[in-house]
């Protein structure tokens, strides 16, 4: 018997397995696109990083985007399940009668609520018996933040805010914005290149900027990068640029923080105001904790704990509920 | 704590494999507002509430998860087909190119049933009666067509909106077709539309999403939460497809005996079926019982093998595009 916990995210996937190993991969899948790529790769499939720097080659697959598995289409299913195949071949699943896996899966909150059904069927035969829950909840269940807790997960398609209340979430409880790491990317891209017309680059440039470089506030530093501008390796300034980016996820951020908390009882309101949670790839912005508690103070305040080491926060949590679960449980969740 | 929390996040999985919907939105404090009121509290145009009341009053059945039982017509054979639908055993036998199409499994689904009458005519026609009769009259028309057929009930039985949409699921179907009948304000308004899923902009489609809802549990702010999470729902395009098809068909076919009938139009609205089921769907108010005039022809098997007609050519067209697109790419 193997359990594992996966985190299926828009931009990484990581896994946690029973057998101590973990790993995380970009949630990439690319096919060759024709027959000389086939020849060149020498591979029918390539998944994660290999996908990515093959791009050029393959038709490339992000299976949730924007936190949505693409119902209807084939390739969309067929790319979330090599992905899931992908990472249980790298913790040494072996998917036969000899090693039945259990898995537990977070997946975006906006996935969980319109294509439940969908995922399941989608990952028949990949596990023998499969749970599927929410991105925050599985963080939640991770950290032992079960009760009088915020948990702001902010990923690359979507921001999942999760309230805990010592229950299993309802739809009350959580919330979810297509505001995040994604969205960062697409405005600064498109705000670099109205200042700099010239410069050449592609977004993935622009995602890897970010992740070096990101925050909000008052810089400390000026961002600069070396683009191609006609072909020229040049020095350019993006300092602005990356701040208003990396701003653009704070008002909606705080809005949606206020709004979920007068939906907690008035007793717990400053627990859990003084228990939020920044989990996800998007919550090492630079600077961003204290920015957002700034904003609480006008509410009574606030503290928000950064997790530093977000990748297999919502993989570590998974694997804890399929530990947690009982054998009478798994045996209703076989798919 | 723990210990319930992961029971609750088994038993939230347990729902999906089993197909049940979420639970209702509402919060256990609410209560069920008098019909009445409630309309009221939605603005909506005196008129419509004033037909609204007029109509019975329909209790709330449990909501369950087990399928109804329902006899189901299966197309799948030519001969299987010509066999369950013996009057046609005459007609022209099937394309067999229809097997390839993206379409194979329809749902029909005759609104409303058992205590649940629907909305009535002046002279006390039911609405429950005329979806079923035109619902079958349908199915025996596609299963010529070479379709596979699922009703979500062959007999005057209440079947909850739910149950309808769990069926629809579990028997897989790829498509979707909701038949009703309107009731619209005021009595000389009468016109065919159909629906599919998303937010409707008009308090007057929300009052008709509203009288089609009556009995799921869910409150109209219910729907609009639920609509507003479900923001990239990726049957609409097919959905609104479907739902142009079907009104084109009917809209052409009808005219053919009245060429004043107005076309309402292919429009929105948050319909519980709709939401629940997995495929594209729509809903399409086919006739107008508030109508006099159309009352009255309804009351003749005529008409309503004509508005059959019509909805098996929609049907059909609908499919045909489908294939078209699907081999063009
Ligand atoms: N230091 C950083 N500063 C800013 N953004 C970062 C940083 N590191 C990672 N990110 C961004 O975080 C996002 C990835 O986070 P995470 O791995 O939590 O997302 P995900 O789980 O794949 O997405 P989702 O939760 O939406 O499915 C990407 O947009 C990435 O660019
Ligand atoms: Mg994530
Ligand atoms: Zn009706």
């Amino acid at each position: 018997m193997l359990s594992v916990g996966i985190d299926l995210g828009t931009s990484r996937s990581a896994i946690s397995s029973s057998n101590g190993e973990q790993f995380v991969v970009d949630s990439f899948v690319g096919w060759p696109a024709d027959l000389v790529a086939r020849k060149v790769l020498q591979k029918d499939l390539l998944v994660g990083r290999d996908a990515l720097d093959n791009r050029t080659m393959l038709e490339l697959h992000r299976p949730l985007e924007r936190g949505l598995l693409k119902e209807g289409s084939d390739r969309d299913v067929e790319a979330a399940r090599e992905l899931l195949r992908h990472l249980l071949s790298l913790v040494g699943a072996k998917g036969n009668k000899a090693q039945p896996v259990r898995a537990v899966v977070g997946v975006p909150a906006a996935a969980l609520r319109t294509n439940k059904q969908y995922l399941r069927t989608a990952l028949k035969g990949v596990v023998d018996s499969l749970m599927i829950v929410s991105e925050p909840f599985a963080v939640a269940y991770g950290l032992n933040a079960l009760l009088h807790t915020m948990i702001i997960d902010i990923g690359a398609g979507t921001t999942d805010f999760v309230v805990m209340k010592g229950r299993y979430p309802t739809e009350d409880d959580q919330r979810s914005l297509t505001i995040a790491g994604d969205s960062i990317d697409t405005y600064l891209q498109k705000l670099i290149q109205a200042k700099y017309p010239d410069a050449g680059f592609t977004i993935f440039m622009v995602r890897e900027w970010k992740e070096k470089h990101s925050f909000v506030g008052e810089p400390t530093d000026r961002v600069v990068v070396t683009v191609p501008m006609s072909g020229v390796p040049t020095q350019i300034d993006i300092t602005d640029e990356m701040r208003a980016a990396c701003e653009s996820i704070v008002a909606p951020i705080v809005e949606t923080m206020l709004d979920l908390l007068p939906h907690v009882e008035p007793e717990f309101q400053e627990r859990v105001r003084k228990n939020i949670i920044l989990a996800g790839g998007g919550g090492l912005i630079r600077n961003l904790g204290p920015t957002l508690e700034r904003a609480l103070e006008k509410v009574g305040g606030g503290k928000i704990r950064v997790i530093e080491a977000p990748v297999f926060c919502g993989s570590d949590g998974g694997l804890a509920l399929a530990k947690d679960a009982q054998d009478s449980d798994w045996d209703r969740l076989v798919n | 704590m723990k210990a319930r929390i992961l029971s609750d996040a088994v038993g939230d999985n347990v729902d999906t494999i089993t197909g049940a919907l979420p639970k209702p939105l509402r919060h256990e404090h609410r209560r069920r507002v008098p019909r009445g009121s409630r309309l009221g509290l939605l603005a909506i145009p005196v008129g419509i509430g004033i037909a609204l009341l007029g109509m019975p009053g329909r209790p709330l059945p449990p909501p369950t998860t087990a399928p109804p039982a329902v006899s189901i017509v299966t197309g799948a054979a030519p001969t299987a087909a010509a066999a369950t639908v013996d009057r046609h055993a005459l007609s022209r036998p099937v394309d067999p190119g229809v097997l390839e199409l993206g379409v194979r499994r329809v749902i029909l689904d005759a609104g409303h049933g058992g205590d649940n009458h629907g909305t009535a005519s002046a002279t006390g026609l039911q609405e429950k009666t005329l979806t079923l009769d035109i619902a079958l009259r349908t199915r025996d028309l596609i299963v010529m067509k070479g379709f596979d057929v699922v009703m979500t009930r062959t007999e005057d039985a209440a079947v909850s909106l739910q149950e309808r949409a769990t069926l629809a699921n579990g028997r897989h179907g790829d498509i979707f077709v909701s038949i009703h009948l309107n009731a619209l304000r005021p009595a000389a308004a009468r016109g065919i539309e159909t629906y599919y899923l998303g937010p409707s902009d008009s308090p007057e489609h929300d009052a008709i999403a509203a009288v089609e809802n009556e009995e799921s549990g869910y409150s109209l702010s219910d729907m609009r939460t639920l609509l507003d999470k479900i923001y990239a729902d990726a049957r609409r395009d097919e959905s609104r497809r479907l739902a142009t098809a079907v009104q084109q068909a009917l809209i052409h076919r009808v005219r053919q005996i009245d060429p004043d009938m107005a076309n309402r139009g292919v429009k929105m609205a948050p319909f519980v079926v709709l939401i629940a089921t997995d495929m594209p769907a729509i809903l399409a108010e086919v006739s107008c019982l508030s109508n006099a005039d159309e009352a009255d022809r309804l009351k003749t098997p005529g008409y309503r093998q004509t508005l059959a007609e019509a909805l098996a050519s929609g049907i059909q067209a609908f499919a045909g595009a489908e294939r078209t697109q699907a081999s063009g790419s």
